[in-house]
């Protein structure tokens, strides 16, 4: 009878030349985009950043997230956004009160645990792309009148 | 040649396999580390500011005659407003449409505007409640950044080579 497995005494080795290849062009790609950057973050759900040409890098964590249906403070949801606005109920004087006394915690704590001033009026912020200044005008209210002034809006930088 | 000698010379000539598979461990190992460790996005940030009130006196400088930069940004157009502190006033005002053309048409505004009067980095910024993020930050970009095509700026205090208009403030911020 004819053999199917052919002849069982010969040898089969493996060419793994063309695995190590792969393998060396991905470890290549990998090192070249391996990120220097202070801090590495991954977006939070819902949020897409819009592109920009900016050079700095992302040094901090987002303490402020408004994402499509959600307002978020250092992981604490503050409150829901719909179709691009918060609860009328919620803002009084343009600013949105629940917000405002969350980020006058930190401020006080801010002011009794850094001691450099410069840092502590600072707060970033990571928006979803599609929101409308509105609503980001009352986020920044509401931090201004918590005492931070300066902002650090977060982007996707175009590499 | 003795038997033993010969022996030798047969083990030479045999061909000599390299072990390559502690390589391949090592390689996939780093592998699986750098896929962890991999961000395929980079994540960026433009500072900006909002007016704020201060008990500070007016330093020196801010009562000198200065340059004055004011930006109104709407969903369809942006008006460029300089003009300075002092007599004589001597008021501009250019409107752009608010486009990538139009943004371009800023930009190079702005390059002339900082190259006639170095010491300038802050703007002013009204924008309108209907702009999206997306739109200021390309306003942004317009803004703050020096192209690499750009033309060489005066060095200043304060100013990175990157930097067109460094300080901006949301004026529109206010309660």
């Amino acid at each position: 009878m004819a053999s199917v497995g052919g002849d069982q005494s010969e040898v089969v080795s493996l060419n793994i030349m063309p695995m190590l290849d792969v393998f060396s062009i991905l470890i290549l790609f990998l090192l070249m985009n391996f990120s220097t950057d202070p801090v590495s973050h991954d977006l939070t759900k819902g949020i897409d950043l819009p592109d920009s040409i900016v050079l700095e890098s992302l040094d901090e964590l987002p303490t402020i997230v408004l994402s499509k249906d959600e307002l978020i403070v250092n992981d604490k949801k503050i409150a829901d956004v719909s179709h691009g606005k918060i609860a009328g109920a919620l803002r009084t004087q343009g600013a949105i009160a629940p917000l405002f006394q969350e980020l006058r915690k930190m401020a006080d704590a801010n002011r009794r645990f850094t001691k450099d001033d410069s840092k502590a009026n600072i707060i970033t912020l990571e928006v979803d792309k599609t929101h409308k200044f509105d609503l980001i005008k009352s986020i920044m209210l509401s931090a201004q009148q918590a005492e931070f002034i300066r902002f650090k809006l977060m982007v996707s930088k175009q590499i | 040649m003795s038997r033993f000698g010969k022996k030798k010379i047969q083990e030479a000539a045999a061909p000599v396999e390299l072990n390559i598979m502690p390589f391949i461990d090592v390689f996939s190992l780093l592998c699986t580390f750098l896929l962890f460790s991999a961000v395929f996005i980079s994540i960026g940030i433009h500072m900006v500011q909002v007016p704020f009130l201060s008990n500070a006196a007016p330093s020196k400088e801010e009562s000198k005659r200065s340059l004055q930069v004011k930006i109104d940004a709407s969903p369809q157009k942006v008006e460029v407003t300089s003009s300075w502190s002092e007599a004589p006033v001597d008021s501009k005002t250019e409107a752009f449409s608010n486009s990538k053309e139009g943004l371009a048409h800023l930009h190079e505004a702005l390059i002339k505007l900082r190259l006639a009067t170095p010491e300038a980095d802050k703007v002013d910024l009204f924008l309108d409640d209907d702009l999206s993020y997306a739109q200021i930050i390309d306003l942004l970009d317009v803004i703050k950044l020096r192209l690499a095509q750009d033309p060489a700026l005066a060095e200043h205090e304060g100013f990175a080579s990157s930097d067109l208009f460094p300080k901006v403030v949301f004026s529109s911020v206010i309660l």
